[in-house]
């Protein structure tokens, strides 16, 4: 069999054709998992390019992808095959008088089941079998690029399902046997690391730990997506959402969010990266209202906006503000004791003293 | 290649990174293909894809990489600068190049006095400060200049004859172990400075002794000797005693473990009832995912294949479509439950709960902390339940009059028992959230919250009084499904009540 790639060079290169940027370490490692026929597990957060890569793979190497995309509670035979047993029971129902003939003259009944025994494996054959994409992916007369797409969202019984297929690139169907792949696949698993996954699959698997990129390359991914945007903007945006990376959100920005966040500011006719375009648009790349606060309390600060307190409300839900407020030392709460005859006479006659609006909305309930 | 590959793994593996045999074959392998050994990154690439299974172990694998694969000659300094070169060694090899920098850039001025190669980043850092107001309002001794305790670094610093230049004079760093447990609020110097496996020559040894004022002028000293003596002579006598308090100790912990059953309190019956009901009511809303199983089921979906098999008996024509619905699993439920001093009063009731939690739901797991986290699912399930609480807070089981540490019991839960949180797993968290200041390590918390279905925290404390003191509920209080301040039965039925209206 020949190389599917030739050097880690040809890789980076091949790759760059089709418009994945890949660095040094990827292609390293999908070069010596197309070489040694290694299935490649990728980790990494949710849009750094895993099932992108996969995609681009396929594109490069002129492969059909197909693709596995796991979910709760998934079983077998959405991943392998399943008998298809309309199609069964159509093929008795339309040939009964054909097993009519086949049995008419046998003496006894006996002689009748056998000879329909002998005939068995005529109903459990590949005609009546519905392959799903494991099982595709070893049959197809071409090889293919087989993605299992976030795998750990499987459960652990179909995590062993796949355990046969990704170390013999084999399925064994019980009543035909066992299917060889002719060509095997170039496998590619992708994992969000929401459960550890089996040793033995991870055994099979070579890894790649896939992260946000950096400044170059992100710019350099951008850039290639054509969005509109100029090249000076490019980088100024791209630096604000390395940045936003660093806080502390709940889901960081994606490299396919930081494009469309380019894409929305060129839509918008936007003319530089200014407080203004990007406060009004960073909605794109937060993806929960916590974070939505968080990022635009981050751009006030980074452009040096001081956001009038009465517009503060409405910038951010109330409730989430005071629960989850950055005073945690509870200085000005502690003051707020500290008033002299704040037990006044409604105190005693069971209203509640006056308290301030903090106090007052901090016994929400925070979630 | 091979013996160097078998020694890498081997040094892997003496950083707690799990190696398998087949996995350092595969490592040779990779590390075989054409294109990879001549690269550096590339091998690094190809090594870290075949050895490291877990994105916990990848950052030690790059350190000791970059250890071991690194082929950098050792400096060889001359002796006199030996001790210099060790104290810039303290900034890292950054130190080295910047005084290379340095000298790079005085090279032209002619006759100007050589830059003290004094290079560190602290040396910078302290010309910005007056020495003498630091050493005044550090130092209460006219001794400032020897032991300089205002330096930008934390070690203790001795130079001869007032030398102000960190590159005169000798250093010797001293690593204070410090008394375990003050550094409890925001400790201050976590990173102490690297020690340094430095021989002294003799001669620089008797200098040093000498100016310490202990040292007899020139050669080793020698008059420990005899204490070093009397104590080997009584080294026989020491290890006895040392066994016999060990053995003292396990037969005082075997009577503790069968005699020290402490009855706390009763529970009565109407209360007992009310709690089950509450949470039965919680064990319905917290489900759990759907079951591989489907079962019979009128109001489920068409399963050909059933309907098909049962419909033979009619020539196939389907009169009767069997349908079939998934069943939702029993949560699997894990609780972690403070019991330390601070929520002490409610600690009870919590484990009350978490005893009944146990007989309801289908998998509970329950870990008790406070500055370690100890698993108790078996204590409930073996003991009684006045027993267990006995037990619980007696102190056999964790020291629960430590300060509690929620962010440390975050990370050892993950390490220990992260593989048990699945899609199927509810995290309820039992405690206040204040952790005294230490770091309550949110990432850790957030790898829990999501990795687990569901994060649900139950607090004794209302929520007025989160800011007050150093509780890191609020920034907890983010990551899970919701918060509940729950310090008693009633307050236990009506966030039930709640949970069920919501769902």
């Amino acid at each position: 069999m020949d190389p599917v790639f030739e050097s880690v060079d040809d890789v980076l290169t091949r790759l760059n054709q089709v418009g994945y940027i890949a660095d040094e370490r990827l292609a390293t490692t999908v070069y010596l998992a197309a070489r040694l026929g290694r299935p490649l597990l990728l980790e990494g957060p949710a849009g750094v390019g895993k099932t992108d890569l996969a995609r681009s793979l396929a594109a490069v190497l002129g492969r059909e992808l197909v693709r596995l995309q796991c979910y709760e509670s998934q079983d077998e035979s959405k991943a392998l095959y399943e008998w298809d047993y309309g199609k069964q029971l159509l093929y008795t129902q339309i040939l009964r008088e054909k097993i009519a003939d086949l049995v008419g003259d046998a003496p006894d009944l006996e002689s009748a089941v056998d000879r329909i025994a002998d005939r068995d494996d005529v109903f459990f054959s590949e005609r009546f079998l519905s392959e799903r994409p494991l099982l595709t992916a070893m049959r197809s007369p071409e090889p293919v690029v087989l993605l299992i797409d976030e795998v750990d969202r499987s459960d652990e019984a179909l995590e062993a399902v796949l355990l046969e297929t990704l170390a013999e690139n084999q399925i064994s169907i019980p009543e035909i046997g066992t299917v060889v792949a002719a060509h095997p696949p170039l496998v590619l698993l992708t994992s969000n690391n929401t459960r550890d996954l089996s040793a033995a699959l991870k055994r099979r698997c070579l890894h790649l730990f896939l992260d946000y990129p950096e400044h170059e390359r992100e710019l350099e991914i951008v850039r290639s997506k054509k969005t509109g945007l100029s090249e000076a903007m490019t980088s100024e945006l791209v630096t604000v959402v390395q940045e936003l990376r660093a806080l502390d959100l709940r889901q960081s920005p994606s490299i396919s969010e930081t494009v469309d966040w380019a894409r929305t500011l060129a839509v918008l006719g936007a003319t530089s990266i200014d407080h203004r375009s990007l406060s009004d648009t960073v909605n794109v790349v937060t993806k929960f209202e916590r974070d939505l606060a968080r990022a635009l309390r981050f751009l006030d600060e980074r452009f040096g906006v001081r956001a009038a307190p009465a517009q503060q409300p409405d910038k951010a839900p109330p409730a989430a503000q005071s629960a989850i407020s950055d005073d945690t030392d509870g200085r000005a709460k502690r003051d707020a004791y500290d008033i002299p005859k704040r037990h006044g006479a409604a105190a005693f006659f069971g209203a509640r003293p006056a308290r301030q609006d903090s106090v007052a909305a901090s016994r929400r309930r925070p979630v | 290649m091979e013996e160097a590959l078998l020694g890498f793994i081997a040094c892997l593996r003496g950083q707690g990174v799990r190696v398998s045999t087949a996995e350092a074959v595969d490592a040779a392998r990779c590390a075989a293909q054409p294109s990879i050994l001549g690269d550096r990154v590339r091998l690094h690439a190809a090594l870290r894809a075949a050895l490291v299974t877990s994105a916990s172990s990848v950052s030690t694998f790059d350190d000791v990489f970059a250890l071991y694969f690194s082929l950098r000659p050792v400096p060889v300094a001359s002796r006199a600068g030996e001790v210099a070169a060790a104290d810039s060694d303290l900034g890292g090899t950054a130190g080295e190049s910047g005084e290379m920098e340095d000298f790079s850039l005085v090279d032209g001025t002619e006759g100007a006095p050589p830059i003290s190669n004094s290079p560190s980043a602290e040396s910078d850092m302290s010309q910005y400060f007056d020495p003498e107001a630091l050493s005044e309002g550090y130092n209460l001794d006219d001794d400032a200049d020897i032991v300089n305790l205002a330096s930008m670094t934390d070690e203790i610093s001795f130079s001869p004859g007032g030398g102000r230049s960190r590159s005169q004079g000798m250093k010797v760093q001293l690593d204070v172990s410090r008394t375990h447990g003050i550094d409890a609020p925001g400790s201050l110097s976590p990173a102490t400075g690297t020690a340094m496996d430095l021989d002294l020559t003799d001669d620089e040894e008797g200098r040093l002794l000498r100016w310490l004022g202990t040292g007899p002028s020139g050669g080793a000293p020698r008059e420990d000797d005899a204490m070093i003596r009397g104590l080997l002579d009584r080294l026989p006598e020491y290890l006895v005693e040392h066994l016999r308090r060990l053995a003292d100790l396990r037969r005082t912990r075997d009577v503790v473990d069968h005699a020290r059953i402490a009855v706390l309190d009763e529970v009565s019956v109407l209360e007992r009832q009310k709690l089950e009901e509450s949470l039965r009511r919680i064990a319905t809303t917290l489900k759990g995912g759907l079951a591989q199983r489907r079962k019979v089921d009128p109001r489920g979906r068409v399963d050909p294949a059933r309907t098909a098999r049962r419909s033979l008996r009619y020539d196939g024509v389907p009169f009767r479509p069997v349908t079939v619905a998934r069943v939702r699993e029993r949560s699997r439920v894990v609780v972690l439950a403070d019991v330390s001093l601070s929520v002490r009063a409610t600690a009870r009731f919590t484990l009350h709960m978490v005893h009944g939690m146990q007989s309801i739901f289908g998998h509970v797991r329950t870990y008790a902390f406070v500055d370690t986290v100890r698993e108790i699912t078996q204590l409930f399930a073996h003991h009684p339940l006045e027993h267990a609480l006995g037990l619980v807070f007696g102190g056999d089981v964790l020291d629960t009059d430590a300060n509690s540490d929620y962010g440390r019991v975050f990370e050892d839960f993950l390490a220990d028992s992260g593989s048990s949180l699945d899609r199927r797993t509810s995290v309820v968290v039992l405690g206040d959230g204040r952790s005294n200041g230490k770091d309550p390590r949110m990432d850790a918390f957030a790898e829990i919250a999501h990795r687990a279905r569901r994060v649900v925290w139950l607090t004794p404390e209302p929520s007025y009084s989160w800011g007050l003191g150093t509780c890191d509920l609020p920034k907890y209080a983010g990551l899970c499904e919701r918060v509940e301040v729950v310090r008693d039965l009633s307050a236990l039925e009506r966030t039930s009540l709640d949970l069920a209206l919501a769902t």
